[in-house]
């Protein structure tokens, strides 16, 4: 699976390459496509809250957690199962979701990075890879 | 699969932190909010079909994100 290089500027450093890649989710409203940040320092898929309605996912039902960023700030998630559609592949993560509605969409390393794919960032090509195990 | 490079420094400075629903053939906002429940609100008031669109986090503009 092959995704192209995304950029935003920023005024102290110039052009920085974001690996946003579309990820396709079935929603009450359908499959809707959502731009995912490739995050290697994620453990797992991460959402914002209001997923959880939308994604019909009942809450009380899932494990909670808490999950713990940047300055050690601690928010609560509960642990789903999380099928993430691809134009050739599904693939079903173990994802979190967060008790905040301003949590970025996340792709994390765990049922993806580690035991499924290579992840590559390829400079040249200024590309995002996947390359199947 | 998406062959399109794109540059979301507009979407930052206009629409940053928040969430955004843009066209997937014109890249156009369509929809747009605060946090991702404002942004859906946004979109069903005015009646969009999202299946057309993405949906993308938008960060403050000229702020370094780490995740």
């Amino acid at each position: 699976m092959i995704f192209p290089f995304q950029y935003k500027y920023l005024p102290e450093v110039g052009r920085v390459f974001v690996p946003n890649i579309k990820v396709g989710l079935k929603t009450i409203d359908g499959i809707i496509e959502y731009d995912f940040l490739v995050d290697t320092g994620s453990d797992l898929t991460t959402l914002p809250f209001y997923m959880a309605k939308k994604l019909e996912i009942n809450l009380s039902k899932a494990k909670a957690s808490n999950t713990q960023g940047i300055g050690g700030h601690a928010v609560k998630t509960w642990l789903i199962e999380l099928p993430l559609i691809f134009p050739n592949n599904t693939i079903v993560v173990r994802a979190s979701i967060t008790y905040e509605n301003s949590t970025p969409f996340l792709l994390g390393r765990v049922d993806f990075l580690d035991v499924l794919y290579s992840w590559n960032f390829n400079a040249k090509k200024k590309t995002v890879e996947f390359e199947k195990l | 699969m998406d062959k399109v490079t794109r540059n979301f420094t507009s979407f930052s400075k206009k629409y940053g932190p928040g969430f955004v629903a843009y066209s997937k053939k014109s890249g156009r906002v369509l929809a747009h909010g605060k946090d991702i429940k404002k942004m859906y609100e946004d979109a069903e008031r005015k009646n969009l079909d999202l299946t057309g669109v993405v949906i993308s986090h938008v960060p403050q503009y000229g702020v370094f994100s780490a995740y």
